[in-house]
């Protein structure tokens, strides 16, 4: 399905963009572990192969992550050198970007986000809403995510591939809809997805309008504004349709083969060597250097795999000891910034960002706690110890609410455990 | 591109609308109304009429004019509903090659799209001439309560009548649209659509500039012409007590009945008792003739109409269980169509759901406003409203017993899809016939087919080994998609259910091509030509006997007054014809039926 283009850019390497914070981007585990691997060196079809991800799957994330703003792949800006317009907000290589059809880039780029994101949201992601959302509130945001998702506003015009795309979006909302409306079927919902404490910083495309029925009030467009619409929507499919002119001549130049081969032979070996005497990251620096020089050899890839997950493990475990090492000197800053550090690197350790929580609550840093409990929670929904740790974190912060919620969890998990019971006792209390 | 037209394509009144600046505004017909009578005729000379025209001469060409064409779009011969209907017609209808109905008028059958589409040509050439622009794409309302069928017959109406129909909503919806739009509400509305031939309520919710269908329910058979016939009923088994005569027998006395009817019960809205007088209303065989004359009360039409009126209360009270809401939840009653004047269905609209009726909207144009609102909306792909239309019965397939099984509810918003697992019945079964169905019933049978196909090729097993996936798809225009996929081998059947109106392409196009052949010009000459040859023998009666008259009747004040009208309708009915002027013409026949009819009494009355 990826087109020439498309493979083009999987041969660039995305980098990390400064000042993110990717714990609130609501990260699967797959997405945060290649997030961990970009380094700016490794072109994104090597990530590929370290992460072990199938090439469309790896494009999604990429877009992704792109979209979320946590990396500058090249992807956008090759769209974007090929003509203003073509990409906005750092949008996607997509090939559906290029299609023929009555849509303008910005339409695309936010029909194709919603439809990569949407299946892996929650209900309440997909509807944006968190806290405590009531049947009114259901209603506002389904209401507000329609008009931005339903076919008909795109009416009469010809959509291409993405009249399937709009039609799975809508089913997507309705699904979520017809779950949370009715008050039963919330509940069966949340007791096993809580809905998110704050609102994602993803943007779904739509706004929910003011709480006030005031606040809804539509105003009929006046004919000037119409005619102004209507301008800039010609403007736009001019723009594009240029702009795709322009891409098709648009090719990369060839590469120095052989000489970027024989450089990568060399840090191969070198990497085997150092992987022999121990020094792990060494050797990863190595094979990923390798690899950039010659990213189609499946030898270096499986090799880099290793090493990667090796200094990878590594240097958790490192930042683990150094963290309990200062919880034992009784610095608990420093113990939580070593449990965060170590928890970023591997995601999946439930475990790290549970000690990172406690230490951040230790020192009264509440938001971090918050933040690292509800991650817990995220990546171990089913763990006794996660759930218990953000009803602690939650009734300190003061939400009874929510630490309400995830004591009960807490308790059905583990009927039997004394720090939950007494945590739940003094909640209902 | 063209202004949208809204059409409200009703079963005895249409009305057609279009979106300006500042609100929707109805479009008046040729002679000036805001609504036009659904009726089409085919004269003695062969000339085609629709509307006011067509009504006025139904009397005298009874057999050749045809009403109520809605009540048959889009269905069946066979079906009941059909049959009964036609059991009441005063023109003839025969069997079409499709298991359609056709009727027939001056010696030709006609399909019933082709018959509405006449009305909408009609409705499209009114909006042409205000407009001063082609106009080519129409959003058309239908009842809740229409099958796919029955909105592929109305939209093939529109493409006969040479319009591109971008979407058929329904009646109700499009009335909520016009009561709430640009008004930010945020509440829940009943519509309760009374009008000639159905009844439609639907629940909707409106919030943020979204309109969201709740529930639907309705009766295709109960509307403001079952008041009539109550009506007629109690006339004529009145009328045979008295002289042993069957009026029904009669299809020109039954034809001058039901306008007397319809006449009686619309005064009955703002009077206690109105008299219902019908003179010449039969020939016995000496030449005697017989008059009918009655009084008929408000209590009495209300007597012989009342489970008519319990009927939409209790189809009110099914459509609110359905979307498990209370009368109290209701925030706005609006009440559409014409027979919702009447004073006991107000009330009992207004005994139910506990509110009185919303005032401020029109009766019989608030639905074509609604519908001219979404043609707007759609095609100028505004943001800020959005209709959310669902669908109108429960789609399903048949399964062994000749079950319906559903897969997608009533009511359900569009776009939807829906997934089942099916299996084999029998040892040895190879093949699976996927047919389906839309309707209430829990038989396949009693529910309307919408299409059908095989799936073969399957394994020879045990029965219930072999496993068929069934996947249903509503797109936003209510098209459904049906397939079937052997879950063994991943083969797979699909269809696009297109719903049938009884016509094939072909005739479809056939039939567009004949009437734009005739439509442009001259609808507007022959209904001057009929008018001014129905008001020219009209004078002409009138002055032969106002010399006898005059010198009897000018004696009294009154009949002063009543001869100084005379002469000005006259007057103005030689100038409307002479400057070929159809909208006054109109006005003046009424007026000058009224003054022969009084000459003729008057000289009567001196004979005797």
């Amino acid at each position: 399905m990826a087109s020439s283009e498309a493979r083009a850019l999987l041969g660039i390497a995305p980098r990390l963009k400064d000042d993110v914070d990717i714990r609130t981007l609501g990260l699967s585990p797959h997405e945060g572990f290649l997030l961990s691997q970009i380094d700016g060196v490794t072109p994104a079809d090597v990530l590929g192969d370290v992460v072990a991800m199938e090439e469309q799957a790896l494009v999604a994330a990429l877009t992704r992550l792109e979209n979320l703003g946590a990396i500058v792949w090249a992807g956008a800006r090759a769209l974007a050198a090929a003509g203003p317009g073509a990409a906005t907000d750092g949008a996607a290589a997509d090939p559906a970007l290029s299609e023929v059809c009555d849509l303008s880039p910005d339409e695309r780029a936010r029909i194709l986000k919603a439809d990569r994101t949407f299946p892996t949201l929650s209900h309440w992601e997909v509807l944006g809403l968190s806290g405590a959302p009531q049947t009114v509130d259901v209603k506002r945001a389904y209401f507000a995510a329609s008009k931005a998702y339903h076919p008909d506003r795109y009416f009469g015009r010809d959509l291409g591939s993405f009249r399937e795309r709009l039609d799975r979006i809508f089913r997507r909302l309705k699904v979520a809809y017809d779950v949370l409306l009715d008050e039963k079927q919330r509940a069966a919902y949340r007791s096993k997805n809580p809905p998110p404490m704050k609102p994602l910083v993803v943007d779904l495309g739509f706004k929910i309008e003011g709480q006030k029925p005031e606040a809804a009030a539509a105003r009929p467009e006046t004919a000037e504004e119409k005619a102004a619409r209507l301008e800039k929507r010609r403007q736009e499919i001019i723009t594009e349709r240029r702009s795709k002119r322009l891409e098709q001549h648009f090719k990369p130049k060839a590469a120095d083969i052989d000489a970027k081969s024989r450089r990568a032979e060399e840090m191969y070996h070198h990497g085997l060597s150092q992987l022999k005497a121990g020094q792990v990251f060494a050797a990863a620096a190595s094979l990923k250097l390798a690899m950039a020089y010659d990213p189609k050899n499946s030898q270096y890839a499986a090799m880099f795999r290793d090493a990667t997950s090796h200094s990878q493990l590594e240097r958790a475990r490192q930042l683990a000891e150094a963290g309990e090492a200062a919880v034992a000197a009784g610095n608990a800053a420093g113990a939580a910034a070593e449990f965060a550090k170590a928890f970023e690197l591997t995601p999946h350790r439930v475990d790290l960002a549970i000690r990172a929580a406690e230490q951040f609550l230790a020192v009264g840093n509440t938001d971090a706690a918050l933040r690292y409990a509800t991650q817990a929670v995220e990546v171990a929904p089913n763990r006794m110890e996660a759930r218990l740790t953000a009803a602690t974190v939650m009734e300190k912060v003061g939400d009874r609410a929510g630490a309400l919620v995830h004591a009960r969890a807490a308790t059905s998990l583990d009927k039997d455990d004394p720090r939950a019971k007494r945590v739940l006792k003094r909640l209902s209390s | 591109m063209g202004r949208v037209i809204g059409i409200d394509l009703g079963t005895t009144y249409s009305c057609v609308a279009v979106a300006e600046r500042d609100g929707p505004k109805v479009i008046p017909t040729r002679t000036g109304q805001h609504t036009l009578p659904s009726v089409v005729a085919v004269t003695e000379s062969g000339k085609k009429l629709v509307g006011h025209l067509a009504k006025r001469q139904a009397i005298t060409n009874a057999r050749n004019t045809i009403h109520g064409a809605k009540r048959l779009i889009g269905r069946r011969w066979e079906a009941s509903e059909v049959q009964r209907a036609l059991k009441l017609a005063s023109y003839e209808a025969v069997k079409g090659p499709h298991e359609d109905v056709r009727l027939v008028m001056g010696g030709r059958q006609y399909a019933l799209p082709e018959l509405s589409a006449m009305v909408l040509a009609e409705l499209k050439v009114t909006a042409e001439e205000f407009l001063k622009e082609p106009v080519e794409q129409a959003v058309v309302t239908v009842p809740a309560y229409f099958n796919d069928n029955q909105r592929q017959a109305t939209k093939d109406a529109g493409r006969i009548a040479g319009l591109d129909v971008l979407r058929i909503i329904n009646e109700p919806t499009a009335a909520a649209l016009a009561y709430g739009y640009g008004k930010g509400l945020e509440q829940k509305v009943a519509i309760f659509d009374l009008g000639g031939g159905t009844f439609d309520i639907s629940i909707l919710e409106i919030g943020q500039g979204v309109f969201e269908v709740l529930a639907t329910a309705g009766d295709t058979f109960l509307g403001g012409e079952d008041f009539d016939e109550r009506i007629v009923d109690w006339l004529v088994a009145d009328f045979s007590a008295q002289h042993g005569v069957d009026l029904r027998t009669d299809k020109m006395a039954l034809q001058r009945l039901r306008d007397a009817a319809e006449k009686a019960k619309i005064e009955l809205s703002n009077l206690m008792e109105v008299d219902i007088n019908l003179p010449f209303i039969y020939s016995l065989k000496k030449g005697e003739a017989v008059h009918l004359q009655r009084q008929l009360t408000r209590d009495k039409l209300n007597e012989l109409t009342a489970d008519l009126v319990e009927r939409t209360v209790k189809i009110c009270a099914q459509a609110l269980s359905e979307c498990g809401l209370k009368t109290a939840d209701v925030a706005a009653v609006i009440l559409v169509g014409g027979m919702t004047r009447m004073p006991k269905v107000q009330q009992a609209a207004q005994q139910f759901f506990g509110i009185p009726p919303s005032k401020g909207v029109h009766p019989d144009e608030v639905v074509a406003c609604g519908a001219s609102i979404q043609g707007d909306l759609l095609s100028s792909g505004a943001t800020d409203t959005l209709l959310l239309d669902v669908t109108p019965h429960h789609l399903g397939i048949m399964v062994a017993g000749g079950l319906f099984d559903v897969l997608i509810n009533k009511d359900t918003t569009i776009p939807t899809s829906a997934k089942k697992i099916f299996t084999t019945v029998k040892d040895g079964q190879t093949q699976v016939r996927i047919m389906v169905l839309q309707g209430e019933s829990t038989q396949a049978e009693e529910n309307e087919l919408l299409g059908e196909f095989i799936l073969d090729e399957l394994r020879s097993a045990r029965r219930g080994e072999v496993k068929v996936e069934v996947n249903f798809d509503i797109n936003a225009d209510g098209i459904v998609s049906v397939s079937a996929k052997n879950l063994e081998t991943g083969r797979g059947q699909a269809i696009t259910v297109t719903a049938s109106s009884g016509l094939t392409e072909d005739e479809i196009r056939e039939m567009a091509t004949r009437n734009l052949d005739q439509a442009v010009a001259p609808v507007a000459d022959a209904g001057f030509a009929e008018m001014r040859k129905e008001a020219e023998k009209l004078l002409a009666d009138i002055k032969q006997l106002l010399p006898r008259a005059r010198p009897v009747i000018d004696g009294t004040d009154f009949g002063a007054d009543a001869l100084k009208k005379a002469d000005a309708t006259m007057a103005k009915a030689s100038v409307a014809i002479a400057e070929k002027n159809s909208a006054d013409l109109n006005e003046c026949i009424k007026p000058l039926q009224r003054t022969l009819s009084l000459l003729h009494n008057v000289i009567h009355k001196l004979g005797s």
